[in-house]
């Protein structure tokens, strides 16, 4: 036991390690945050009116004593907790189209005792009988169009399935991919990102053995072979974040090598366009949201503090506000009045505290949310 | 969980009580047999009274062999007793000799760490009765074949141990080091059996006691040329950060609970080897080199005082090394050196005495001698049956069928049914009500253990008890013990109810308790709480158990995680609960 939780608690605390903005060790101490290469947790969404998003709580510098929640706002409304109950949220919680309620538990640990995790997908919420292990220990990646959903596997394979007693139909593995145009000169390695959308456009982000890179793969609506897309010659070594937007997708690629950098990139068809990049070489990505225009606002943490950049292609890249709060562990977009408002989720004492941009750039605090799990004075 | 896992804890109460019981009864048992022994023995007597008999001299060697590995036998039976042996003897002590082992001897061990956590209490049980058998058994027969029995009854019994409890003395666990312990204390057990079984014209004979002088002298000589092999580790005593192989040894033993004065002395000696590494380990490698070619020489002015350095040598470093043998750890034995040094002298005694040919003629007891003679062969006759009392279930051990009720969750495979009564406890609910096992008599009960804190399995366990509760007679009681003594107030609990949608959960008691009233209960069920150090989600195993309505236990799992783990019968837990309720309703 010791030994698996101590693996875990390294794995997880090492990516949890900037779990306050202001840091008073040595950002040089992580430079690569390879343990940061997956996809996003503290992830927020948009669907239609729906907003979600998932906020890390407790001991955030404790994985083993982490643990996560979803809070969702419908039509501007103010925000309410919405974690699934009789969750076991220590491994972080997946949305995706939160006016589908759906959502995934990742298990911590990849415990196997999640028998009863609650599981939503497209319309159907599971409340009892056997997960299914493979969606309980996905990396994160889950997307819904209709009524299918859509996931990665922990063995790293897409798979899809319009019913929870149905049998998941396998759509892609690595090897697979590698027979697709483009794809053996990639190498597919790993599938870690999914998405699907409107019209049926599948793209999954992959991590190729040759070069440390990584593509976007794409699959159109009736095609059932798939094309790697044409990512620019910036030598993306991971997909953090890939979504659908109405003309195509968008992913948060990570650039590596010695300077690394966040970049977002649409994709539309095999073409793909970049935005300008932001430096990553003494910052983590603590959380993102689509901006809405293409691109992702994302919340970076560094040792001088909390940072909202907004990185759209074809834009230049953008700092927003000034004076973060002090603990920011998430951010989301709601509509407001029938305005598009970027927020900030701080976590503090129990609780958290949702706040919008004020005039002169500053944050204002407008709603916060007591969890009410007693953990002493922990955030 | 909160994540302990499922393995069974070797301090688990159910395991320790039905153990110490299962002792207390053979024990009456093993009584009875040595005074069957003493009867049959009497009558036998009086029929033989009359006759003298005669008797061979026992070669001083052979006695010190008899005599000395007799009371070891016995020092380990004793060792036996320890309440954690039937789960910790194959979790904490065969399994990891067997981590590094080649897959055929991994695959024997384990198989013998199966048949023995298929019925642990047997078998450890039975372990006390051969190990104390066999030690009674060489220390009363002195001479003919009732002692030589005994020798063949040490020899196989430690072979036995030596492969599938030892993995073959560990020899694949690098590195192997005289100091350490290898090749393994019970080769020397087996070495000296066989010694003690051969009869006295073999062990008298030269051609075969140089033979044997010789191999003890080539396995000395060769862990002498191991210790001295540049870049093992030994000779560096490292730094205080970073300490060397000899110094972060006494490290470890030292930080093991321990008599004052053993702490101690590894504490000074991890010092002192910080600096003297190099130092104590030229003396090692000098001394088996020594003793090694002076074994091989087999010149007797060589042998005499090459073995009993060689004994010394032993001594200290049990003493400064193996820490007693017995503190480091779960002790099972006193570790290598005592009986390598018993070893080495007896067979100098055995092969200076075949050199000098020394007749030992064969003498007419007189009377009170032979009753003395009489007396220890109706001793023996009590050792065998003791011996056979633990020798006979431990043989059937792997043919036994299904797993006892004593085996619990031990290796964490299975439900296993359970009897007797359950503890009985008395604890406050969730709504302030006072709770009472006794008081449920005539429904099912269901006892789970839960942290009202956690946010890991705790909330997914809590869900199976209401999805099992739906398809249950409404008469079944489901209880969770609160573990986490940071949060004891029934708010917590309420807290959790609310927090996870279980409000609608109705015959479901949430219980908490002071501190010791709740660690009563968990020392009970055998469940381990560890406190984090932040203070929030504890660390707890987490047994389930099903309690019958005659208040008896009926049956128990443990709740699986971690990344290796599975679900224990390949269904969901809800279902498990069903069946089992069921079943013992």
């Amino acid at each position: 036991m010791k030994t698996a939780l101590s693996l875990a608690a390294l794995g997880v605390g090492a990516a949890l390690s900037l779990s306050a903005c202001a840091q008073t060790s040595s950002m040089n101490a992580m430079p690569s945050m390879n343990l940061a290469l997956g996809p996003s947790l503290n992830a927020g969404i948009v669907d239609g009116t729906t907003s979600e998003v998932v906020v890390p709580m407790g001991h955030l510098n404790d994985p083993f004593n982490t643990f996560y929640e979803t809070f969702t706002s419908n039509n501007g409304s103010t925000w309410s907790l919405s974690t699934p109950k009789g969750s076991s949220t220590n491994g972080g919680i997946v949305i995706a189209s939160p006016a589908h309620g759906a959502s995934a538990i990742r298990s911590f640990d990849n415990s196997h005792v999640s028998a009863l995790t609650p599981l939503s997908m497209g319309t159907q919420v599971l409340s009892g009988g056997v997960i299914i292990p493979a969606i309980a220990q996905s990396p994160s990646a889950l997307s819904v169009q209709g009524g299918a959903s859509y996931w990665v596997t922990k063995q790293g394979s897409v798979e899809m399935s319009t019913s929870l007693s149905a049998t998941p139909i396998t759509l892609a593995t690595a090897a697979s991919l590698n027979h697709a145009p483009g794809g053996a000169a990639c190498g597919v390695a790993t599938i870690n990102s999914v998405a699907i959308n409107a019209s049926g456009e599948l793209a999954v982000g992959v991590r190729c053995s040759r070069g440390g890179t990584s593509a976007i793969v794409t699959r159109a609506t009736t095609a059932s072979s798939w094309n790697v897309a044409k990512l620019p010659s910036m030598a993306a070594d991971a997909t953090m974040r890939l979504d659908a937007t109405a003309t195509g997708f968008i992913a948060l690629v990570r650039t590596g090598g010695a300077a690394p950098s966040l970049r977002a990139v649409a994709i539309h068809g095999n073409d793909a366009t970049v935005s300008p990049s932001v430096g990553l070489m003494y910052g983590l990505l603590r959380a993102s949201v689509p901006d809405g225009h293409g691109g992702y606002e994302v919340l970076i943490a560094t040792s001088k503090g909390c940072s909202v950049v907004d990185l759209a292609p074809g834009q230049s890249a953008t700092s927003i506000g000034v004076a973060l709060p002090a603990n920011a562990q998430s951010i989301a977009r709601t509509s407001i009045h029938g305005a598009d408002v970027l927020e900030v989720v701080e976590v503090s004492g129990g609780k958290a505290s949702f706040a919008v941009l004020g005039t002169k750039g500053a944050w204002r605090a407008i709603q916060s949310i007591k969890v009410a799990i007693p953990y002493g004075s922990a955030a | 969980m909160t994540g302990m896992g499922g393995s069974l804890s070797s301090q688990n109460t159910v395991v320790t009580q039905h153990f110490e019981r299962l002792l207390f009864e053979q024990l009456l048992i093993a009584l009875i047999l040595v005074a069957a022994a003493g009867a049959i023995g009497a009558l036998w007597f009086r029929r033989a009274q009359q006759d003298n008999l005669t008797e061979v001299a026992e070669p001083s060697g052979r006695r010190l062999l008899r005599i000395g590995f007799g009371i070891i036998w016995i020092i380990d039976g004793l060792l036996q007793l320890q309440v954690q042996m039937p789960i910790g003897m194959p979790t904490q002590v065969v399994a990891p000799t067997a981590a590094s082992a080649p897959g055929w001897l991994a695959s024997l061990v384990t198989s013998g760490v199966d048949a023995w956590l298929r019925h642990p209490i047997t078998a450890a049980v039975a372990t006390v009765w051969i190990q104390v058998g066999i030690g009674c058994w060489l220390l009363i027969a002195r001479r003919g074949r009732w002692s030589q029995a005994a020798g063949v009854a040490a020899a196989a019994w430690g072979l036995g141990v030596w492969i599938f409890g030892n993995s073959l003395g560990g020899l694949f666990m690098a590195p192997i080091s005289w100091m350490t312990g290898a090749p393994g204390a019970v080769a020397f057990y087996v070495v000296a059996g066989v010694l003690i079984a051969l009869p006295d014209r073999v062990v008298a004979s030269k051609s075969t006691m140089t033979w044997v002088t010789r191999a003890m002298g080539a396995l000395i000589l060769y862990f002498g040329i191991l210790q001295a092999w540049p870049g093992r580790g030994f000779w560096s005593g490292g730094t205080a950060s970073s300490p060397g192989a000899i110094p972060a040894m006494a490290q470890n033993m030292g930080s093991v609970s321990q008599p004052g004065f053993a702490a101690s002395i590894q504490h000074w000696f991890a010092s002192t080897t910080l600096s003297y590494s190099w130092l104590y380990n030229a003396v090692v490698v000098v001394v088996l080199l020594g003793v090694g070619a002076a074994y091989l020489s087999r010149r007797p002015q060589f042998l005499r005082p090459a073995s009993w350095v060689y004994l010394a040598a032993c001594v200290i470093n049990w003493v400064l090394v193996q820490d007693f043998g017995v503190f480091g750890g779960m002790g099972t034995d006193l570790n290598s050196m005592i009986p390598w040094g018993l070893c080495a002298l007896g067979i100098a005694k055995l092969s200076i005495a075949a050199d000098e040919a020394v007749e030992v003629p064969e003498v007419t007891l007189d009377m009170a001698a032979s009753e003395r003679a009489r007396l220890r062969q109706v001793g023996s006759l009590a050792a065998l049956f003791v011996f056979a009392f633990g020798a006979i279930p431990m043989l059937l051990l792997p043919i036994l069928p299904g797993a006892t009720a004593d085996a619990a969750v031990a290796s964490g495979a299975q439900v296993t049914p359970l009897a007797g009564p359950a503890p009985s406890f008395t604890l406050m609910n969730q709504n302030n009500q006072t709770v009472s096992l006794a008081s449920l008599k005539g429904r099912a009960v269901v006892l789970g253990f839960l942290d009202p804190v956690c946010t890991n399995d705790c909330p997914v366990e809590a869900h199976e008890f209401e999805a099992a509760a739906a398809a249950l007679p409404a008469s079944t009681i489901f209880i969770a013990v609160d573990v986490n003594p940071l949060y004891l107030s029934t708010a917590s609990l309420r807290t959790f109810i609310a927090n996870e949608g279980l409000s609608s959960f109705k015959n479901f008691d949430y219980v908490t308790g002071t501190i010791p009233e709740l660690n009563k209960v968990w020392s009970k069920y055998g469940v381990d709480v560890q406190i984090a150090a932040n203070g929030s989600m504890v660390a707890h195993t987490e047994p389930v158990y099903v309690i019958g309505p005659n208040g008896n236990l009926a049956a128990t799992w443990a709740v699986q995680t971690g990344a290796n783990a599975s679900n224990p019968v390949g269904q969901s837990s809800t279902s498990i609960l069903i069946s089992q309720v069921k079943a013992a309703s």
